[in-house]
Protein backbone atom coordinates (compact mmCIF):
# COMPACT_ATOMS: atom_id res chain seq x y z
CA UNK A 1 0.00 0.00 0.00
CA UNK A 2 2.83 1.96 0.51
CA UNK A 3 4.40 1.17 -2.65
CA UNK A 4 0.58 2.68 -4.63
CA UNK A 5 0.85 5.92 -2.90
CA UNK A 6 4.59 6.19 -4.49
CA UNK A 7 3.89 4.78 -8.04
CA UNK A 8 0.64 6.58 -9.35
CA UNK A 9 -0.12 9.96 -8.92
CA UNK A 10 -2.60 11.37 -6.71
CA UNK A 11 -5.60 10.77 -9.21
CA UNK A 12 -4.84 7.40 -10.13
CA UNK A 13 -4.53 6.30 -6.69
CA UNK A 14 -7.98 5.81 -5.31
CA UNK A 15 -8.56 2.95 -8.44
CA UNK A 16 -5.32 1.30 -7.31
CA UNK A 17 -6.76 1.28 -4.16
CA UNK A 18 -9.74 -0.50 -4.93
CA UNK A 19 -7.69 -2.85 -6.97
CA UNK A 20 -5.81 -3.69 -3.82
CA UNK A 21 -8.58 -4.20 -1.69
CA UNK A 22 -10.21 -5.94 -4.67
CA UNK A 23 -7.57 -8.67 -4.66
CA UNK A 24 -7.70 -8.73 -1.19
CA UNK A 25 -11.39 -9.93 -0.92
CA UNK A 26 -10.94 -11.89 -3.62
CA UNK A 27 -8.02 -13.60 -1.17
CA UNK A 28 -10.72 -13.73 1.66
CA UNK A 29 -13.58 -14.69 -0.66
CA UNK A 30 -11.69 -17.94 -2.04
CA UNK A 31 -9.74 -18.45 1.59
CA UNK A 32 -13.10 -20.63 2.96
CA UNK A 33 -13.17 -22.93 -0.36
CA UNK A 34 -10.26 -23.48 -0.54
CA UNK A 35 -9.47 -24.13 3.00
CA UNK A 36 -12.58 -26.30 2.78
CA UNK A 37 -11.43 -28.32 0.03
CA UNK A 38 -7.84 -29.30 1.96
CA UNK A 39 -9.69 -30.06 4.59
CA UNK A 40 -11.62 -32.26 2.80
CA UNK A 41 -9.07 -33.92 1.23
CA UNK A 42 -5.98 -34.10 3.30
CA UNK A 43 -6.27 -32.66 7.34
CA UNK A 44 -6.92 -29.48 8.72
CA UNK A 45 -3.25 -28.52 8.85
CA UNK A 46 -2.66 -28.55 5.37
CA UNK A 47 -4.48 -24.94 5.61
CA UNK A 48 -1.39 -23.83 7.25
CA UNK A 49 0.91 -25.69 4.97
CA UNK A 50 -0.19 -24.25 1.58
CA UNK A 51 0.89 -20.65 3.23
CA UNK A 52 4.46 -21.81 2.74
CA UNK A 53 4.26 -21.94 -1.32
CA UNK A 54 1.81 -18.98 -1.58
CA UNK A 55 4.10 -16.71 0.61
CA UNK A 56 7.48 -18.41 -1.32
CA UNK A 57 5.66 -16.75 -4.77
CA UNK A 58 4.96 -13.33 -3.60
CA UNK A 59 8.10 -12.94 -2.16
CA UNK A 60 9.52 -13.89 -5.73
CA UNK A 61 7.09 -11.57 -7.32
CA UNK A 62 7.97 -8.92 -4.95
CA UNK A 63 12.06 -9.56 -5.50
CA UNK A 64 11.67 -9.14 -9.35
CA UNK A 65 8.58 -7.05 -10.77
CA UNK A 66 8.67 -4.06 -8.21
CA UNK A 67 10.71 -1.23 -8.60
CA UNK A 68 10.87 1.79 -6.49
CA UNK A 69 10.75 4.49 -7.99
CA UNK A 70 11.76 6.46 -4.84
CA UNK A 71 14.37 4.63 -2.87
CA UNK A 72 14.29 5.52 0.66
CA UNK A 73 17.02 7.27 2.30
CA UNK A 74 17.60 5.41 5.27
CA UNK A 75 18.39 2.21 3.33
CA UNK A 76 22.11 3.19 2.89
CA UNK A 77 22.09 4.20 6.80
CA UNK A 78 24.81 1.43 8.61
CA UNK A 79 23.17 -1.48 10.28
CA UNK A 80 23.32 -0.34 14.02
CA UNK A 81 21.39 3.02 12.73
CA UNK A 82 18.81 0.24 11.27
CA UNK A 83 18.45 -1.55 14.66
CA UNK A 84 17.93 1.86 16.57
CA UNK A 85 15.09 2.90 14.06
CA UNK A 86 13.29 -0.44 14.81
CA UNK A 87 12.83 1.76 18.24
CA UNK A 88 13.22 -1.77 20.37
CA UNK A 89 12.27 0.49 23.52
CA UNK A 90 9.07 1.72 22.05
CA UNK A 91 7.99 -1.71 21.12
CA UNK A 92 8.36 -3.48 24.18
CA UNK A 93 6.44 -1.08 25.76
CA UNK A 94 3.40 -1.31 23.18
CA UNK A 95 3.47 -4.95 22.28
CA UNK A 96 2.85 -5.73 26.30
CA UNK A 97 0.30 -3.28 26.86
CA UNK A 98 -2.07 -4.71 24.06
CA UNK A 99 -1.35 -7.95 25.59
CA UNK A 100 -2.57 -6.83 28.63
CA UNK A 101 -6.13 -4.71 26.89
CA UNK A 102 -7.06 -7.91 25.27
CA UNK A 103 -6.72 -10.34 28.44
CA UNK A 104 -8.23 -7.86 30.49
CA UNK A 105 -11.20 -7.50 27.89
CA UNK A 106 -11.50 -10.84 27.33
CA UNK A 107 -11.50 -11.87 30.61
CA UNK A 108 -13.70 -8.92 32.28
CA UNK A 109 -17.03 -10.04 33.49
CA UNK A 110 -16.79 -13.35 31.71
CA UNK A 111 -13.90 -15.64 33.75
CA UNK A 112 -13.59 -13.43 36.24
CA UNK A 113 -15.54 -10.55 37.61
CA UNK A 114 -14.73 -6.72 36.63
CA UNK A 115 -13.72 -6.06 40.23
CA UNK A 116 -11.13 -9.22 40.71
CA UNK A 117 -7.78 -7.92 41.57
CA UNK A 118 -6.57 -9.91 37.99
CA UNK A 119 -8.55 -7.53 35.81
CA UNK A 120 -7.51 -4.43 37.53
CA UNK A 121 -3.89 -5.31 37.45
CA UNK A 122 -4.58 -5.98 33.99
CA UNK A 123 -6.09 -2.74 33.34
CA UNK A 124 -3.36 -0.91 35.32
CA UNK A 125 -0.19 -2.64 33.33
CA UNK A 126 -2.23 -1.20 30.77
CA UNK A 127 -2.38 2.32 31.34
CA UNK A 128 1.21 2.46 33.05
CA UNK A 129 2.79 0.28 29.66
CA UNK A 130 0.75 2.81 27.13
CA UNK A 131 1.96 6.32 29.18
CA UNK A 132 5.33 4.45 29.07
CA UNK A 133 5.20 4.16 25.50
CA UNK A 134 4.10 7.56 24.57
CA UNK A 135 6.52 9.43 27.19
CA UNK A 136 9.10 7.23 24.56
CA UNK A 137 7.59 8.23 21.30
CA UNK A 138 7.74 12.01 22.70
CA UNK A 139 11.69 11.69 23.65
CA UNK A 140 12.15 10.26 20.01
CA UNK A 141 10.53 12.13 18.27
CA UNK A 142 11.32 11.11 14.52
CA UNK A 143 13.40 7.97 15.46
CA UNK A 144 10.02 6.78 17.47
CA UNK A 145 8.37 4.18 15.87
CA UNK A 146 5.10 6.18 16.21
CA UNK A 147 6.54 9.56 15.40
CA UNK A 148 4.70 12.03 17.18
CA UNK A 149 4.68 14.45 14.37
CA UNK A 150 2.21 12.05 12.09
CA UNK A 151 0.44 11.14 15.10
CA UNK A 152 -0.55 14.41 15.39
CA UNK A 153 -1.67 14.42 12.45
CA UNK A 154 -6.10 14.98 12.15
CA UNK A 155 -6.49 12.79 8.84
CA UNK A 156 -4.33 10.46 10.29
CA UNK A 157 -5.86 10.17 13.39
CA UNK A 158 -9.20 10.26 12.17
CA UNK A 159 -8.48 7.99 9.49
CA UNK A 160 -7.18 5.33 11.87
CA UNK A 161 -10.41 5.55 13.55
CA UNK A 162 -12.55 4.93 11.36
CA UNK A 163 -10.59 2.00 10.15
CA UNK A 164 -10.74 0.69 13.44
CA UNK A 165 -14.62 0.77 13.54
CA UNK A 166 -15.04 -0.47 10.48
CA UNK A 167 -12.80 -3.66 11.16
CA UNK A 168 -14.52 -4.08 14.34
CA UNK A 169 -17.77 -4.23 12.99
CA UNK A 170 -17.08 -6.26 10.09
CA UNK A 171 -15.22 -8.96 12.50
CA UNK A 172 -17.74 -8.76 14.76
CA UNK A 173 -21.02 -9.07 12.40
CA UNK A 174 -18.75 -12.13 10.19
CA UNK A 175 -18.26 -14.00 13.41
CA UNK A 176 -21.83 -13.43 15.22
CA UNK A 177 -23.14 -14.28 11.91
CA UNK A 178 -21.88 -17.53 12.27
CA UNK A 179 -22.84 -18.52 15.50
CA UNK A 180 -26.34 -17.34 14.73
CA UNK A 181 -26.23 -19.65 11.93
CA UNK A 182 -24.53 -22.68 12.95
CA UNK A 183 -26.18 -21.91 16.54
CA UNK A 184 -29.66 -20.43 16.49
CA UNK A 185 -30.20 -21.99 12.57
CA UNK A 186 -28.50 -24.95 13.39
CA UNK A 187 -26.20 -25.28 9.76
CA UNK A 188 -23.27 -26.84 9.19
CA UNK A 189 -20.05 -24.68 9.00
CA UNK A 190 -19.84 -24.82 5.15
CA UNK A 191 -23.55 -23.29 4.55
CA UNK A 192 -22.65 -20.70 6.87
CA UNK A 193 -19.71 -19.38 5.38
CA UNK A 194 -21.54 -19.86 2.10
CA UNK A 195 -24.07 -17.51 3.84
CA UNK A 196 -21.61 -14.86 4.63
CA UNK A 197 -20.33 -14.68 1.33
CA UNK A 198 -22.63 -11.59 0.19
CA UNK A 199 -20.79 -9.59 2.96
CA UNK A 200 -17.79 -9.73 1.56
CA UNK A 201 -19.09 -9.69 -2.18
CA UNK A 202 -20.65 -6.51 -1.22
CA UNK A 203 -17.40 -5.54 0.34
CA UNK A 204 -15.71 -6.25 -2.95
CA UNK A 205 -18.02 -5.21 -5.14
CA UNK A 206 -18.96 -1.11 -3.09
CA UNK A 207 -15.11 -0.72 -2.35
CA UNK A 208 -14.13 -1.11 -6.49
CA UNK A 209 -16.95 0.86 -7.38
CA UNK A 210 -16.34 3.74 -4.97
CA UNK A 211 -12.56 3.89 -6.35
CA UNK A 212 -13.72 4.12 -9.44
CA UNK A 213 -16.32 6.86 -8.24
CA UNK A 214 -13.69 8.67 -6.30
CA UNK A 215 -11.30 9.11 -9.32
CA UNK A 216 -14.31 10.02 -11.61
CA UNK A 217 -15.45 12.70 -9.33
CA UNK A 218 -12.21 14.29 -8.28
CA UNK A 219 -11.44 14.43 -11.91
CA UNK A 220 -14.76 15.95 -13.87
CA UNK A 221 -16.09 17.96 -11.21
CA UNK A 222 -14.20 21.30 -11.42
CA UNK A 223 -17.08 23.98 -9.89
CA UNK A 224 -16.69 22.07 -6.80
CA UNK A 225 -12.57 21.51 -6.42
CA UNK A 226 -13.12 20.83 -2.68
CA UNK A 227 -16.46 19.42 -2.38
CA UNK A 228 -15.93 17.21 -5.02
CA UNK A 229 -13.88 14.57 -3.04
CA UNK A 230 -15.90 15.71 0.34
CA UNK A 231 -16.89 11.51 -0.09
CA UNK A 232 -13.20 10.55 -0.36
CA UNK B 1 -16.49 7.37 4.23
CA UNK B 2 -19.49 9.73 4.91
CA UNK B 3 -21.69 7.31 2.81
CA UNK B 4 -20.57 4.34 4.80
CA UNK B 5 -21.51 6.64 8.39
CA UNK B 6 -25.04 6.75 6.84
CA UNK B 7 -25.16 3.41 5.47
CA UNK B 8 -23.87 1.63 7.98
CA UNK B 9 -25.37 2.11 10.98
CA UNK B 10 -28.97 1.49 8.63
CA UNK B 11 -27.70 -1.78 7.86
CA UNK B 12 -26.13 -3.11 10.77
CA UNK B 13 -29.66 -1.65 12.68
CA UNK B 14 -31.60 -3.71 10.82
CA UNK B 15 -29.56 -6.67 11.41
CA UNK B 16 -30.48 -6.71 14.76
CA UNK B 17 -34.11 -7.22 14.47
CA UNK B 18 -32.94 -10.89 12.85
CA UNK B 19 -34.97 -13.78 14.57
CA UNK B 20 -35.52 -17.61 14.68
CA UNK B 21 -37.56 -17.33 11.51
CA UNK B 22 -36.22 -15.04 9.17
CA UNK B 23 -35.78 -16.62 5.21
CA UNK B 24 -31.87 -17.00 4.64
CA UNK B 25 -32.29 -14.67 1.84
CA UNK B 26 -33.00 -11.84 3.94
CA UNK B 27 -30.54 -12.78 6.28
CA UNK B 28 -27.68 -12.81 3.28
CA UNK B 29 -29.46 -9.87 1.50
CA UNK B 30 -28.81 -7.77 5.07
CA UNK B 31 -25.17 -8.93 4.65
CA UNK B 32 -24.44 -7.84 1.25
CA UNK B 33 -25.96 -4.55 2.51
CA UNK B 34 -23.81 -4.48 5.05
CA UNK B 35 -20.95 -5.04 2.80
CA UNK B 36 -21.95 -2.30 0.32
CA UNK B 37 -22.17 0.37 2.63
CA UNK B 38 -18.52 -0.45 4.75
CA UNK B 39 -17.17 -1.38 1.33
CA UNK B 40 -17.98 2.27 -0.53
CA UNK B 41 -16.06 3.93 2.66
CA UNK B 42 -12.95 1.04 3.76
CA UNK B 43 -10.15 2.27 0.71
CA UNK B 44 -11.09 6.23 1.21
CA UNK B 45 -9.11 6.63 4.36
CA UNK B 46 -6.33 5.32 3.00
CA UNK B 47 -6.29 7.14 -0.17
CA UNK B 48 -7.17 10.35 2.30
CA UNK B 49 -3.58 9.36 4.38
CA UNK B 50 -2.10 9.43 0.71
CA UNK B 51 -3.20 12.63 -0.18
CA UNK B 52 -2.71 14.41 2.59
CA UNK B 53 0.99 12.87 3.76
CA UNK B 54 3.67 13.79 2.20
CA UNK B 55 5.72 10.89 0.64
CA UNK B 56 8.37 10.46 3.55
CA UNK B 57 5.80 10.15 5.61
CA UNK B 58 3.28 8.65 3.88
CA UNK B 59 3.84 4.61 4.45
CA UNK B 60 4.30 4.99 8.86
CA UNK B 61 0.76 7.32 8.43
CA UNK B 62 -0.50 4.33 6.38
CA UNK B 63 1.37 1.82 9.35
CA UNK B 64 -0.90 3.77 12.16
CA UNK B 65 -4.05 3.15 10.05
CA UNK B 66 -3.37 -0.44 9.48
CA UNK B 67 -2.25 -1.03 13.05
CA UNK B 68 -5.86 1.04 13.78
CA UNK B 69 -7.24 -1.60 11.48
CA UNK B 70 -6.01 -4.39 13.80
CA UNK B 71 -6.84 -3.33 16.55
CA UNK B 72 -10.39 -2.85 15.61
CA UNK B 73 -10.58 -6.39 14.82
CA UNK B 74 -9.01 -7.76 18.03
CA UNK B 75 -10.23 -5.66 20.35
CA UNK B 76 -13.97 -5.91 19.83
CA UNK B 77 -13.81 -9.49 18.85
CA UNK B 78 -12.51 -9.89 22.71
CA UNK B 79 -15.49 -7.29 23.68
CA UNK B 80 -18.14 -9.08 22.02
CA UNK B 81 -16.97 -12.63 23.29
CA UNK B 82 -17.37 -11.38 26.90
CA UNK B 83 -20.42 -9.32 26.14
CA UNK B 84 -22.10 -12.57 24.28
CA UNK B 85 -21.20 -14.99 27.13
CA UNK B 86 -22.79 -12.82 29.66
CA UNK B 87 -25.80 -11.75 27.69
CA UNK B 88 -26.03 -15.57 26.64
CA UNK B 89 -26.00 -16.84 30.67
CA UNK B 90 -28.66 -13.74 31.32
CA UNK B 91 -30.58 -14.39 28.16
CA UNK B 92 -30.81 -18.61 28.06
CA UNK B 93 -31.99 -18.20 31.80
CA UNK B 94 -34.27 -16.07 31.00
CA UNK B 95 -36.35 -17.90 28.43
CA UNK B 96 -35.56 -21.31 29.70
CA UNK B 97 -35.09 -21.68 33.61
CA UNK B 98 -33.26 -24.96 34.74
CA UNK B 99 -31.00 -24.85 31.79
CA UNK B 100 -27.45 -26.48 32.66
CA UNK B 101 -25.29 -23.36 31.54
CA UNK B 102 -21.75 -25.07 32.10
CA UNK B 103 -22.91 -27.71 29.83
CA UNK B 104 -24.53 -25.29 27.22
CA UNK B 105 -21.06 -23.49 26.94
CA UNK B 106 -19.00 -26.46 26.39
CA UNK B 107 -21.16 -28.54 24.02
CA UNK B 108 -19.86 -25.92 21.40
CA UNK B 109 -21.95 -24.87 18.36
CA UNK B 110 -23.09 -27.52 16.28
CA UNK B 111 -23.85 -29.96 19.75
CA UNK B 112 -26.74 -27.51 21.06
CA UNK B 113 -29.25 -29.53 19.95
CA UNK B 114 -27.91 -32.72 21.16
CA UNK B 115 -27.50 -31.31 24.76
CA UNK B 116 -30.34 -29.25 25.45
CA UNK B 117 -32.56 -31.97 24.02
CA UNK B 118 -36.13 -31.37 21.94
CA UNK B 119 -38.44 -30.21 24.66
CA UNK B 120 -37.36 -27.04 25.87
CA UNK B 121 -34.80 -26.54 22.69
CA UNK B 122 -36.98 -23.65 21.45
CA UNK B 123 -36.48 -21.23 24.26
CA UNK B 124 -33.05 -21.76 24.36
CA UNK B 125 -32.37 -21.47 21.02
CA UNK B 126 -34.19 -17.95 21.71
CA UNK B 127 -32.40 -17.13 24.49
CA UNK B 128 -29.45 -17.80 22.41
CA UNK B 129 -30.59 -15.53 19.13
CA UNK B 130 -31.18 -12.85 21.95
CA UNK B 131 -27.92 -12.82 23.06
CA UNK B 132 -26.39 -12.58 19.71
CA UNK B 133 -28.86 -9.62 18.73
CA UNK B 134 -27.96 -7.82 21.71
CA UNK B 135 -23.67 -8.64 20.84
CA UNK B 136 -24.91 -7.26 17.13
CA UNK B 137 -25.67 -3.96 18.84
CA UNK B 138 -21.76 -3.65 19.32
CA UNK B 139 -21.14 -3.11 15.22
CA UNK B 140 -24.42 -0.72 15.16
CA UNK B 141 -22.74 1.51 17.78
CA UNK B 142 -19.60 1.36 15.78
CA UNK B 143 -21.36 1.88 12.73
CA UNK B 144 -22.10 5.27 14.62
CA UNK B 145 -18.37 5.77 15.56
CA UNK B 146 -17.55 5.85 11.69
CA UNK B 147 -19.26 10.06 11.42
CA UNK B 148 -16.37 10.96 13.92
CA UNK B 149 -13.64 9.51 11.77
CA UNK B 150 -15.66 10.78 8.50
CA UNK B 151 -16.32 14.55 10.28
CA UNK B 152 -12.29 15.04 11.00
CA UNK B 153 -10.87 13.52 8.02
CA UNK B 154 -9.70 16.80 6.09
CA UNK B 155 -11.62 17.54 3.08
CA UNK B 156 -8.87 17.64 -0.38
CA UNK B 157 -9.35 17.01 -4.00
CA UNK B 158 -7.43 13.62 -5.50
CA UNK B 159 -7.80 16.02 -8.61
CA UNK B 160 -4.57 15.80 -10.80
CA UNK B 161 -3.73 19.66 -10.82
CA UNK B 162 -2.67 19.00 -7.62
CA UNK B 163 0.38 17.73 -7.74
Amino acid sequence: MAFISRCFPNHKRPVANGFLGFAQSFGLVSAPIIGGALTDAFTWRACFGINVPIGVVAIAITALWMKDPFPNPDLELPIREKLKRIDPFGTLLILPSIVCLMMGLQWGGSRYGWQDWRIILLFALFLALVVGFAYVQHRQQDKAILPPRILKNRTVLASALFTCCTNGLLAVTEYYIAIYFQGVRGYTATRAGILGLPMIAGLALASIGSAFGTTWVGYYTRKLPTEASADY
Amino acid sequence: MLATSVLAPIATGILTTIDLDDSQAKVAALLGFIGVAVGVGVQQPFTATMTVMSPKDVSVALGVLIFGAGIGSSLFVAVSATLFQSRLAYEVSKYAPGSNMTALRHAGLSDIRKTVGSDHLKDVLFGYNEAVIQTLYLPLGLALLTIVGSAFTEIKSVKKKRE
